[in-house]
């Protein structure tokens, strides 16, 4: 069984799970020479995608999966991002939360129904989509809470 | 009637049987039952579990329940279905302020229930209880509650279900009055018997508690926890319409943003 992982996220595989990853702006799966994934991770990646580029991603994540795979999507939230910005109270997780950073900048950011919406275009069947804190660690070692909308869905034809 | 007809023309979703529990007087409302052409005076949890006994009875897999004051949206049922989830309900909204959803969030710390509030557009999250006005479960689901619980009759006549790992020991046949000592309730049961033809109670009204509550904790001793998937979302009816604008509204002015 293979995991795809795209985003710097720690992942412990269990015995027999192979985990590739991949940069979420290179993605050329084949079938015949890499097989199917049963799981792929996309966590705090999808807004380094420019929009356009973003159902071509999902459709090559979906054909990518085994029937019944899952693909789990975390990105950061928005509506939160908008919250603190509405009520002047934007910190400097707010501004990452919007544009990123030098090495990874966001090129669009996502409601829960924003992304729902696009995973169902592609196909998906979204059987989980919920608010979650990703823990994230700076270069300095500095420990970050970061609101992300968590999904989960399925491909089931 | 226009919300079944779309499922059925969206071809995914085969509608087996109509069971409703109409109220052409609004103070009636769903605690009337039109079933099997009788006309009968009972509360919800009765109706309820006279309209599962229908479904059980029966081939289908999955029962839809629709309340008569809330309204689901077109492919609701097609909705719900894509969540994946056994047990899963769309959200319709309470009639005063706050206007939350009518889903909620056991507390821990009392076992009492707070309203799933707050939460972004499009969330499909699990939570401990949902209202049954846009509802849609498997049948799996009332299969499980029914095996892995054991139905009593308690001192008064009522049913009691408790879930069969938590019963040990006999049934005795002395009859007491219940009692209270060192802060634990005593009471007499004995077997439900073989000629009482009541219903297996899934749904009642105890406690001063509507009988979804009661439901859902039974589904939750066998492991399943209710879904509420927002993007599923009806209009409730009282003497006024409800809609998640009045929810929306409410939560934007309480939060600075309106």
């Amino acid at each position: 069984m293979k995991i795809a992982v795209f985003g710097n996220m720690d992942i412990e595989a269990d015995a027999g799970v192979e985990v590739r990853r991949f940069e979420i702006t290179s993605f050329y799966p084949n079938e015949k020479i890499d097989g199917l994934y049963y799981r792929i991770f996309v966590s705090n990646c999808m807004p380094e995608l420019p929009r356009e580029a973003v159902m071509d991603f999902l459709k090559k994540a979906h054909d990518a999966l085994e029937v019944n795979g899952e693909i789990i999507v975390q990105v950061p939230m928005a509506e939160f991002a908008a919250k603190q910005l509405f009520t002047n109270k934007a910190d400097p997780i707010t501004y990452y939360m919007l544009y990123g950073t030098d090495e990874h900048p966001f090129r669009a950011c996502y409601t829960m129904l924003q992304m729902r919406t696009l995973l169902a275009r592609a196909k998906f069947n979204v059987k989980e989509a919920t608010e979650a804190i990703l823990k994230l660690t700076t270069t300095d070692g500095e420990e970050l809470n970061l609101p992300v909308h968590n999904l989960v869905a399925v491909r089931n034809d | 009637m226009l919300m079944l007809l779309s499922e059925e023309k969206s071809g995914n979703i085969e509608i087996g049987q109509l069971r409703t529990v109409g109220s052409a007087v609004p103070d009636h409302n769903k605690n009337n039952i039109i079933g099997d052409s009788k006309r009968r005076t009972r509360l919800t949890d009765y109706n309820r579990q006279e309209v599962t006994k229908g479904f059980l009875s029966g081939e289908a897999e999955w029962i839809f329940w629709m309340d008569d004051d809330t309204a689901p949206p077109l492919h609701a049922i097609t909705g719900l279905l894509h969540s994946g989830q056994k047990f899963v309900a769309g959200a319709y909204f309470m009639t005063a302020e706050p206007y939350h959803p009518i889903a909620y969030r056991k507390m821990p710390d009392s076992g009492l229930y707070a309203p799933v509030y707050n939460f972004p557009d499009g969330a499909l999250m699990q939570v401990d209880s949902v209202g049954f006005g846009c509802t849609l479960v498997h049948r799996s689901v009332y299969e499980k509650i029914r095996d892995a619980h054991t139905v009593f009759e308690r001192h008064n006549g009522a049913l009691l279900v408790v879930p069969n790992d938590m019963v040990t020991g006999n049934v005795g046949d002395d009859y007491f009055e219940p009692y209270v000592k060192d802060g634990v309730y005593y009471e007499h049961i004995k077997a439900k018997s073989e000629d009482d033809d009541r219903q297996f109670p899934f749904y009642q009204l105890e406690h001063g508690r509507t009988e979804d509550h009661y439901f859902c904790e039974l589904a939750a001793h066998v492991g399943v926890k209710p879904w509420l998937d927002t993007t599923v979302v009806c209009t409730h009816y009282k003497t006024m319409p409800t809609t998640k604008d009045n929810y929306t509204e409410f939560l934007l002015k309480e939060t600075g943003l309106a």
